[in-house]
């Protein structure tokens, strides 16, 4: 068994063994461990170099805050610089180096800059690396940049996917340790949604390496069975791996899921991390504090812990952090801690600090107002300088659990600008009034009962108005848009086919403008078609059978049914006007089927051979014009006729009883002189005078137009043109 | 920015279905000469408050509306169609 590894306890599966390679050593642990955990049951306390003068550096904490073990994870396109030991959950076959040093960890030539401390004051870099100038760029800048940095990017591309997704709660809880279990608990039992996300692999926070009792159980028992319930609980959504990372506008979260750990290879089709964004009505942060560590000399020793992270080690992972271990801090609290590390099989050496007590019957000596001075060692700790009453003496230990006080993890809750508020019985800063409430640790609780109650409490609060809320739908403005049956929620996660296109219903009041009103748009409405369907304007009928004949596919709300048409549409007038002008009314019956079977032809479209007038002369009625002489190229020269295909090009249709005056001011040459079967060039200008584009413009009726644009760009000179109506008070679609 | 938009015809939407043309001012009449259109074209306010602006929301009714916010709280105070500003001011 590894050298640290408690013989019984922890956490984690001890029937199977994961093998991985750290530094190109193998090493094994357990399903549960992290790598900082299995490296340190391994024996290993050496984990990473320090940025400026690469002093060795063991791992600190057991959570997301480790500063120290900073690894790079993975091969190949999945390499990971920068992961934090202690949050990469260990998967059989993990790789994972040190970074920051060269040749090796345990060798390391850049200590040498520990040397040169006296030389290298802060910002000495301002003195320096300037003469000779020529040197910066040979010499100077590659040294300064493979100095610089800690871990080192990959080049090689990523095969794995990422996600983003939305999610929608009544109360979203940060934080997944005791107070937020008893938050999310009471809501969800209440019938409010809950979202409860917690960075961990495992909900549970500091229960997780709790000694205290809740009820008549260990603490291990209530989180077991609180998870079981949050789990059977439909309204419920729990997301651990999840760090929540922002608080937006409008009470919209931010927060970022490891779905695969680093290292691992996804599962088929799984991404290996998912960007959420997260609209809550209500949140709470129970975030929990940070232990702060203790200034001393040599306080940066491989070796030295926080006490919850002895504690974590021990309980969690079944890890001891040493062999002889000294616990550093104050009140009863420390005595509690090494009794802990004790039972679960550390050998502790001593207990120091102020008022920890009396030893009593116990194996370690208690240094009651002992402070610790120094120290000492090189890559691992080997003893410390402790004074006490003014004795000095030196004890022989290879850890150190330090702790300094707990600060409450407030960052959410000022990341929007409101200044942290100083408390001075609990020594620590607290969230300010006006931003998220907080609950547990921090809010200041310093007994698991009072995290506890302060999360029941703290969502309890609202929910009694949770139990009349229904998931409404989507507001449905003044009843002319029929919106989607299903709730905004339901179009963010995921589900993309649902409820995007509003479908008008009658306009009242507005059928002598209907196709006024719709201005320019690429898809048509059927309602307008429906209020137009007595209309007498010339080219009506054509456009409705068109449009509303299923066999050419044309419905209104069909991507590709108007586009379809369209060239088939042109082509039909165009077809009438060999010869002239098209006068638009008295249409033969027969155009319409015309028009349905150039509509099923391969789709080009027909442009004359430049000529701004040009004819275009086919086969009436019946019979493909594209299948002529010898298919599409073939063209006869004599009369002048030519094809292009211009099925690429973007396509907008105008209609309206203004849509000539409209157009005039799109393009700077004038279409309201344009008859009615003509195509004209037309250059697009924008509003301070640059061109914007250009097109073809045809005109199929005095009040419909159908053009040109760039390729890709019919949808923004769209939008563009259609926020010009709204000056006279029409808004268009 | 504010994440969550009232849209009129919608009802709330996030931010991302619309996208912001510039403020919602008042065209110059054609004959209004050409100080007043290069100052509409080229010059904006850069308030420290109430800013109207003209929103297209193109992933839902894709209506133009005026929404007033505030530039430093990020707050929206209201949220109209454009056609029915323009119809209340003419």
């Amino acid at each position: 068994m590894a050298p640290h590894r408690l013989p019984e306890g922890g956490r984690i599966d001890r029937s199977r063994t994961l093998s991985f390679r750290f530094d190109g050593r193998a090493f094994a642990g357990h399903p549960g461990d992290t790598v900082a955990s299995a490296l340190l049951g391994a024996g290993v306390s050496l984990m990473g170099r320090s940025f400026k003068y690469h002093r060795p550096r063991g791992v600190v904490t057991a959570n997301s805050a480790e500063p120290n073990a900073l690894l790079t994870v993975g091969t190949g396109g999945r390499r990971e610089p920068n992961c934090r030991a202690t949050m990469v959950d260990l998967t059989d076959g993990l790789v994972a180096e040190s970074q920051n040093r060269w040749p090796s960890l345990g060798f390391d030539v850049g200590a040498l800059n520990g040397l040169l401390s006296p030389f290298l004051a802060a910002g000495f870099y301002y003195k320096t690396f300037m003469a000779p100038g020529r040197a910066w760029e040979t010499l100077y800048e590659p040294f300064i940049r493979r100095a610089a940095g800690l871990g080192r990017a990959g080049y090689e591309p990523d095969p794995d996917a990422r996600e983003k997704r939305w999610a929608h709660c009544d109360l979203f809880v940060v934080g997944g340790g005791p107070a937020g279990l008893a938050a999310a608990l009471t809501a969800g039992r209440a019938g409010a949604r809950v979202i409860l996300a917690d960075e961990d692999a495992v909900l549970g926070g500091s229960l997780l390496h709790e000694t205290a009792r809740i009820g008549d159980a260990p603490a291990a028992d209530w989180l077991a069975a609180t998870r079981a319930e949050l789990e059977s609980l439909p309204s419920v959504r729990l997301m651990t791996r999840t760090t929540v990372f922002g608080w937006y506008d409008d009470m919209v979260f931010g927060a970022a899921e490891r779905v695969t750990p680093p290292g691992a290879v996804p599962a088929a089709g799984a991404p290996v991390e998912r960007l959420w964004r997260i609209a809550a009505a209500r949140a709470l942060l129970a975030t929990g504090a940070e232990e702060r560590p203790v200034v001393f000399a040599g306080n940066d020793r491989p070796g030295i812990t926080t006490a919850t992270a002895a504690l974590a080690y021990a309980r969690r992972f079944g890890v001891a952090i040493g062999r002889k271990v000294a616990v550093f801090a104050s009140g009863p609290g420390a005595i509690r801690t090494a009794d802990a590390l004790a039972a679960a099989g550390v050998g502790v050496a001593a207990v120091i600090g102020a008022g920890v007590g009396d030893a009593g019957d116990r194996p370690y000596r208690v240094l009651d107002g002992g402070l610790v001075q120094a120290a000492r060692g090189g890559k691992a700790l080997r003893e410390i300088a402790v004074v006490r009453d003014g004795h000095a003496e030196t004890l022989d230990v290879d850890a150190l659990a330090v702790s300094g006080g707990f600060s409450p993890r407030i960052h959410l809750a000022c990341q929007r600008g409101a200044r942290p508020v100083w408390n001075d019985a609990l020594g620590a800063f607290l969230a300010p009034a006006g931003t998220l409430p907080t609950a547990g640790s921090a809010a200041g609780a310093t007994t698991l009962a009072a995290c506890l109650e302060g999360g029941a409490a703290a969502a309890a609060i609202s929910s009694g108005r949770w139990a009349l809320r229904r998931r409404r739908p989507p507001s449905a403005g003044r009843g002319r848009w029929r919106g989607c049956a299903d709730g905004p929620d339901r179009l963010r996660e995921g589900r993309q086919g649902q409820g995007l296109r509003r479908l008008p219903e009658r306009r009242e009041g507005r059928r002598s403008r209907a196709l006024g009103a719709r201005g320019l748009r690429p898809r048509r409405a059927r309602q307008a078609l429906h209020d137009h369907r007595h209309g007498d304007r010339p080219g009506q009928a054509l456009q409705r059978q068109c449009r509303q004949d299923p066999r050419r596919g044309a419905r209104g709300g069909s991507r590709h049914g108007g586009h379809h048409d369209l060239p088939a549409l042109l082509h039909a007038r165009l077809l009438r006007g060999a010869g002239g002008a098209v006068d638009g009314q008295g249409l033969p019956a027969g155009a319409p089927l015309a028009a349905a079977r150039l509509g099923r032809a391969p789709r080009r479209g027909v442009r004359g051979g430049g000529a701004l007038d040009a004819r275009l002369a086919c086969p009436a009625g019946g019979r493909d014009p594209l299948a002529h002489d010898g298919g599409p190229r073939g063209g006869d020269r004599a009369s002048r006729r030519g094809l292009a295909d211009m099925s690429t090009l973007g396509k907008i249709e105008v209609m309206g009883p203004d849509a000539a005056v409209f157009l005039d001011r799109v393009y700077c040459n004038r279409v309201t002189d344009l008859s009615v079967g003509r195509v004209a060039y037309g250059l697009m200008l924008r509003e301070d005078g640059f061109a914007y584009d250009d097109g073809l413009v045809c005109r199929l009726a005095d009040d419909h137009f159908y053009l040109t644009t760039s390729t890709a760009m019919a949808g923004r000179r769209w939008r563009t043109w259609s926020s010009q109506p709204r000056r006279s008070g029409r808004n268009s679609t | 920015m504010a994440s969550l938009i009232r849209c009129p015809h919608c009802g709330v939407r996030p931010k991302e279905e619309f996208t912001i043309r510039g403020a919602a001012l008042d065209r110059p009449a054609p004959d209004a000469g050409e100080a007043a259109f290069f100052d509409y074209v080229y010059l904006r306010d850069n308030p420290r408050g109430t800013y109207a602006e003209h929103w297209h929301h193109v992933a839902g009714c894709r209506r133009w509306l005026v929404v007033t916010r505030d530039t430093a709280t990020h707050a929206v105070t209201s949220v109209v169609d454009a056609a029915t500003a323009a119809r209340e001011t003419a």
